[in-house]
């Protein structure tokens, strides 16, 4: 573990450097000029962090004023008409809008209905893809011949913008949360399917081989074999499978109106309320990187082999 | 004559007579082998490259079929049922399952023969002490080194207590220290085992430490050039052997033949 800075550190310790050899190969104890020398290296590493925090930091602050007083500056509308809190709204004002909609003061409507409708619509319609498209991408990949037939229509369908679907979905399926559903499914469906078919065909060929050769009949290949390198790939694309599904589920909302977060944005652009729009906005980004998050806590768990095979 | 590469007195595991194998292209890559091997024996394949030494082993391991001549196993010595089977291989290519742990992953080839959970774990714990793993059972292969992850394929190769191991180059991504002290591990576990090894290999030291003979093949389309015994017995020690006169005479006679076959 300690090697690595030890080699970093020979240059600063000069004459020191053959007994520094002497401790990447053999367990010898560090002299104190040594552990010095590496615990002045994790100083530096750690300011650097502090570093990169901090100016991290200085940019939301500087951001955050800006979008709270540039509006107020005397003629700055000249050149910039949208910087006006009519359109951009203000910090302070989203953030009472935010504790409006969280407590249901003043009349809000309480967002945590919409929010829980949102995020169960894209783990619906995500979830049922992923597990869909996975079957389907395995199946196949064990059959050339439906690989061969389904291979233009698939490319097809991939290429068309999902979102255009939407209307026509509405017009199949009436039911508003059905059809957002829908529309999540279909965006991740294709990316399932093809990281599965592309997972389970690259298997390597020696793998494939050794695993009959070591008493595998063709369905233990199919199940043992192929679906789990398929599914490690399908796995390793939920954070942003989750992703598109989230982006699928509120542009159906927004679309259709009826339900969820996107619906709160609708209603909110329909009143040219700014501030609200950008409070919800901020709460659709929170749920995203909550919903990325869990998913990739989820691969984890699922797949505890993934992370360390991509390392090699 | 090919015959060399026969010997007659103990009854072998099988016997390949006049094997060849052309592509469907028509190219010739293996021509008229005659191979036998004997129980406990270690055989290796070496030549040009290109010259068929893989296809040799795909032939045997039932991976490609011959396009002519026959590979007959000794039912009696080599029947199907059983835990033990024929042959098992360990490729050039990483072919560890990363998604099962070490232990999972040597469990395979019995989980397919039906072995019971108990007997497949005591016989896993008996693997990896044998092959030095002790203490990863429930690792990762993602997490062992690339020697480890070797000696793992080698292992799952011994799982299913095949008459003869199939080995591809198994070594030839290794760095010389972790190769010589794998090789050691190899032929210790193939001793006790007693398991009969065909080894292809470019490494003409290699071929010399652990085997008991060495076959030369001919450019491609391959067939037997020579076969060299090699006397160095199944107590050999890897460390010093390379030191011996012996050893150096035959990497002569070895480099000599494939050199002459090279420049032809």
């Amino acid at each position: 573990m300690a090697t690595p800075h030890i080699t970093d550190a020979a240059p600063e310790l000069g004459s020191a450097t053959s007994s520094v050899a002497t401790t990447a190969v053999g367990q010898v104890p560090a002299t104190p000029s040594e552990q010095q020398a590496v615990r002045a290296i994790a100083r530096r590493k750690a300011k650097r962090t502090l570093v990169v925090r901090a100016i991290q930091l200085g940019i939301v602050v500087i951001l955050i004023l800006g979008w709270q007083f540039l509006p107020g500056v005397p003629g700055i509308q000249g050149p910039f008409p949208w910087l006006n809190t009519f359109f951009i709204s203000s910090p302070t004002m989203v953030a009472q809008q935010l504790g409006y909609l969280t407590t249901g003061a003043q009349g809000a409507t309480q967002i945590w209905g919409p929010f829980a409708q949102t995020i169960l619509t894209a783990l619906a319609g995500t979830l049922s893809a992923m597990i869909v498209g996975t079957v389907a991408g395995i199946a196949v990949s064990n059959w050339r011949m439906l690989a061969d037939i389904t291979r233009p229509f698939l490319v097809v369908v991939n290429a068309v913008p999902k979102v255009a679907v939407i209307p026509i979905i509405i017009l199949i399926v009436h039911e508003a949360v059905f059809a957002a559903i829908v529309t999540s499914f279909i965006s991740v469906f294709f990316l399932a399917f093809y990281n599965a078919t592309e997972g389970a065909s690259s298997v390597p060929r020696e793998m494939i081989q050794n695993a009959e050769l070591l008493g595998a009949t063709k369905v233990r290949v199919m199940l043992r074999v192929r679906s789990p390198y398929a599914i490690g790939w399908t796995l390793a694309a939920l954070p942003n499978a989750i992703a598109f599904g989230l982006t699928a589920t509120v542009t159906a909302e927004i679309i259709l109106g009826g339900s969820g977060l996107g619906y709160q944005m609708l209603l909110a652009l329909n009143n040219s309320n700014s501030s609200l729009l950008l409070a919800i906005v901020l709460i659709v980004a929170i749920v995203g990187v909550a919903l990325v998050l869990g998913a990739t806590a989820l691969r984890r768990v699922i797949l505890p082999w993934w992370e360390s095979s991509q390392a090699n | 004559m090919n015959a060399l590469a026969v010997a007659e007195e103990v009854e072998p595991l099988f016997r390949a007579r006049n094997l060849g194998y052309s592509y469907p292209s028509g190219l010739r890559a293996v021509s008229d082998v005659d191979l036998d091997i004997r129980p406990g024996e270690v055989v290796s394949v070496v030549g040009p490259s290109g010259c068929g030494k893989s296809t040799l082993l795909s032939l045997v391991a039932d991976l490609a079929q011959p396009t002519h001549g026959t590979i007959t196993w000794n039912e009696e010595l080599l029947p199907v049922t059983g835990r033990g089977q024929r042959l098992s291989m360990v490729f050039q290519r990483d072919t560890v399952f990363p998604w099962r742990t070490v232990s999972k992953n040597l469990q395979f080839g019995m989980e397919n023969r039906g072995v019971p959970k108990a007997e497949r774990e005591a016989r896993v714990d008996e693997l990896l002490r044998l092959g030095k793993l002790e203490g990863f059972a429930k690792s990762y292969p993602g997490a062992l080194s690339g020697g480890m992850r070797r000696r793992l394929a080698l292992l799952i190769g011994l799982s299913v207590d095949p008459g003869v191991l199939l080995l591809d180059e198994p070594f030839s991504a290794l760095d010389e220290p972790t190769r010589i002290e794998l090789l050691v591990d190899v032929l210790r576990l193939v001793y006790e085992a007693k398991v009969s090894v065909l080894l292809v290999t470019h490494d003409l030291g290699e071929a010399i430490s652990v085997s008991d003979r060495v076959i030369v093949m001919t450019k491609r389309p391959g067939s037997i050039r020579k076969v060299v015994p090699i006397g160095f017995g199944h107590d050999r020690d890897l460390r010093t052997i390379r030191e011996t006169p012996e050893y150096s005479e035959l990497y002569s006679e070895l480099w000599h033949e494939l050199w002459s076959e090279i420049g032809s």
